[in-house]
């Protein structure tokens, strides 16, 4: 090569160069345009066209109960909803779709074409949202998504299952169909059970397929679990003895709580009538009530051992000592205590055992009427149960100071005051717990908690649960109560229903409360049957059986040792 | 041809093309290993995505099992079935052997 040719290739060289450079210096300055001058309106272009953000719903805690058994879960499902100004140029595509979502075609036809975009109607804004049907399970909602069908849409949700159904329907609640807790533990531990959906914004393709994450806008947070206290076994057997009752006697109502007498945990909790939380048509008022938190009534004679002890503690009354409740009347100011015969002298142990009103009329009034509404302040029956519970109500509880030897003595067995269920049974374990007063927990414990107070002493509380053994013995008001090879004390209550004006003569409430074994308190159980409507109301009768048959399955299921030889 | 044959401006020319040839496959590699990081993101980004839907239908299977668990055993199914499938009765006390644990059994 000569250094002429070399010479002018280089000419020639440096005119492709300059070109270049031109060419590159044109694409900086471009790149500069579209990355400075423009970015933020053809980033936000470019969002608009390819960037969608992408809902992850967030599943609901699980409730189990304290074996480990499932109480209620949420299962993924799907919402299939369309967009009706997408979908009116080509309503028709829609028919497969609702084919497989078994919806009639006419009606949904109808509803989609109904909300299209009207052109004379300037006024309203078009809507752009229809559910064709929501909670659908998951293969039927990836079928829907294959069928591809411009506007429609399928949206991850999720479900609420209930296992155990009727059976622990009144204490864990149910939730809507936004999942949102709307009765029991779901209402009350809503903020608890419900996670924080997540949000992720990312760019799909044409086919609609997530192709690049772009930013997380919200962090999912699925829903905490939580564990009762509740023994799904004993709840079954406990749901199963009320419905049986409830059929039996032809009753109102009724409902049952079950206490652990060492921990003061909730063991069981049923009301009846009953419903299916899985089946939203039984959602009525009447069966989603909580008779066992909800109701007040008036505790009758289950209250009699209370003042017993208080008065043995007080030492106002001896255990050996002889009351005279002849001739089964007593009077008080105006009006007459009375017992249903004549039941003569009779020791404290007899008074208990034949749940006179006249003894225990006679030992209330030896009490100061600010020690006795003492008593049952202590043992919480102006107060709620410090649970929570959706719908509990607290008990109606007059003040001492404007208490007459009336109300003294009516208070005794149980008339003149209200208490829910929940605080009777709270009462009991009182006398389960040697007269310490324990609080409740729906949740499991590993430890026993601290008492809040001694309400009377440990000797007293002893003394009358020996007394309350001979009423599920022979001779007691409740014998039916026994349950073969263990020491019961029981508690037996018939109340005459308030009406309209004064007590009524023919409507009951029968309860029952138990501490088993009598000796060794392990649990609790109160009863309540409201209105039995087949003749016989005696708690002794109604309630006591439901005692008897729970327990009989739960000493077993606790593996408790039988304590008494038959 | 050897070095020696062409004119100094000439080799300093060729110096600065080798420069220029090295640059531009570097920013040829470059370019390369964005669209492959690109690309890797992509299928990340596709199989999180596809990850996440095997989550949901595994939870659905998940709580399917659970609820089929669930109601085989629940007292009511095990109670018909030790009654009737196993001839099974409640004991009653009398009946009912109690083992005690004796002082220093744990020992042995």
């Amino acid at each position: 090569m000569t250094l002429n040719k070399l010479k002018v290739l280089l000419r020639r060289e440096h005119w492709v160069l300059a070109g270049v450079l031109i060419v590159a210096l044109l694409v900086v300055a471009r790149a500069w345009f579209v990355q400075v001058e423009e970015s933020d309106f053809l980033r936000k272009q470019a969002q608009v066209r390819h960037v969608r953000v992408l809902e992850l719903p967030a599943s609901r805690g699980v409730i189990y109960d304290r074996n480990g058994q499932v109480l209620a879960l949420s299962t993924p499902v799907a919402d299939v909803w369309v967009d009706p100004q997408q979908v009116c140029p080509q309503v028709d595509a829609l028919r497969p779709v609702v084919n497989v979502l078994h919806r009639n075609w006419t009606v949904v036809r109808k509803q989609v074409l109904g909300l299209c975009r009207n052109r004379d109607d300037s006024k309203h804004k078009p809507a752009r949202f229809m559910y064709l049907k929501r909670q659908v399970i998951p293969d039927v909602a990836e079928r829907i998504q294959t069928m591809r069908v411009p506007g429609l849409y399928v949206t991850p949700t999720y479900k609420r299952y209930y296992p155990q159904a009727e059976v622990t329907a009144h204490l864990v609640g149910f939730t809507n169909i936004d999942d949102v807790g709307q009765a029991g533990l779901e209402k009350v531990f809503d903020h608890w059970l419900r996670g924080a959906p997540g949000q992720i914004r990312v760019i799909k393709d044409l086919k609609g397929q997530v192709v690049e994450f772009y930013d997380t806008v919200r962090p999912l947070k699925p829903g905490k679990d939580m564990v009762l206290a509740l023994d799904e076994r004993i709840q079954y057997f406990t749901y199963r003895a009320l419905k049986k009752a409830m059929i039996q006697h032809q009753a109102r109502a009724a409902a049952a709580i079950v206490l652990d007498a060492h921990t003061g945990e909730i063991l069981a909790l049923a009301s009846q009538p009953g419903y299916n939380p899985n089946d939203r048509s039984q959602m009525t008022p009447q069966r989603t009530r909580n008779h066992a938190v909800s109701d007040l009534i008036e505790p009758g004679s289950t209250i009699k051992p209370f003042v017993m002890a208080k008065a043995l503690d007080m030492g106002v009354v001896q255990p050996g000592e002889e009351i005279d409740t002849s001739p089964g009347r007593f009077k008080v100011g105006d009006r007459i205590v009375r017992d249903d015969h004549n039941k003569g002298v009779l020791t404290p142990t007899g008074i208990i055992k034949h749940s006179s009103n006249v003894g225990i009329s006679k030992i209330a009034l030896r009490l100061h009427p600010k020690e006795e509404w003492r008593l049952f302040h202590q043992l919480g029956f102006d107060r709620d149960s410090g649970l929570f519970l959706h719908g509990e109500v607290m008990g109606k509880l007059k003040t001492a100071d404007i208490w007459t030897p009336v109300d003294q003595a009516w208070a005794a067995f149980g008339y003149g005051f209200q208490v829910s269920l929940l605080q009777l049974a709270r009462a009991y374990l009182v006398l389960a717990h040697d007269g310490a007063a324990l609080p409740l927990s729906l949740f499991k414990r590993d430890a026993p908690p601290k008492a809040e107070a001694q309400v009377f002493s440990p000797e007293a509380a002893r003394t009358v649960r020996m007394m309350m053994e001979q009423v599920t013995q022979k001779g007691g008001t409740a014998p039916a109560a026994h349950v073969p090879g263990f020491s019961v004390a029981g508690k037996t209550g018939t109340v005459h229903k308030s009406g309209g004006r004064g007590y009524t003569l023919d409507r009951y409430r029968s309860l029952f409360a138990g501490i088993i074994p009598a000796d060794h308190p392990d649990m609790v159980m109160v009863i309540m049957v409201d209105e039995p409507s087949r003749g016989i109301y005696y708690g002794g009768q109604v309630a006591a059986p439901i005692f008897s048959e729970v327990m009989r399955q739960a000493v077993r299921l606790r593996n408790l040792v039988p304590d008494r030889s038959e | 041809m050897s070095n020696s044959l062409l004119k100094p401006e000439v080799r300093a020319w060729l110096g600065r093309g080798l420069f220029i040839v090295m640059l531009a496959l570097i920013v040829l590699v470059e370019a390369w290993g964005v669209v492959m990081l690109q690309q890797q993101l992509r299928d990340t980004a596709a199989a999180y995505a596809h990850l996440l839907k095997q989550q949901r239908q595994a939870q659905a299977q998940w709580t399917r099992l659970v609820l089929e668990y669930e109601h085989l055993s629940s007292p009511v199914i095990l109670e018909k079935r030790a009654r009737h499938e196993l001839g099974m009765a409640y004991r009653p006390p009398a009946q009912t052997i109690t083992l005690y644990r004796r002082a220093g059994d744990d020992a042995e």
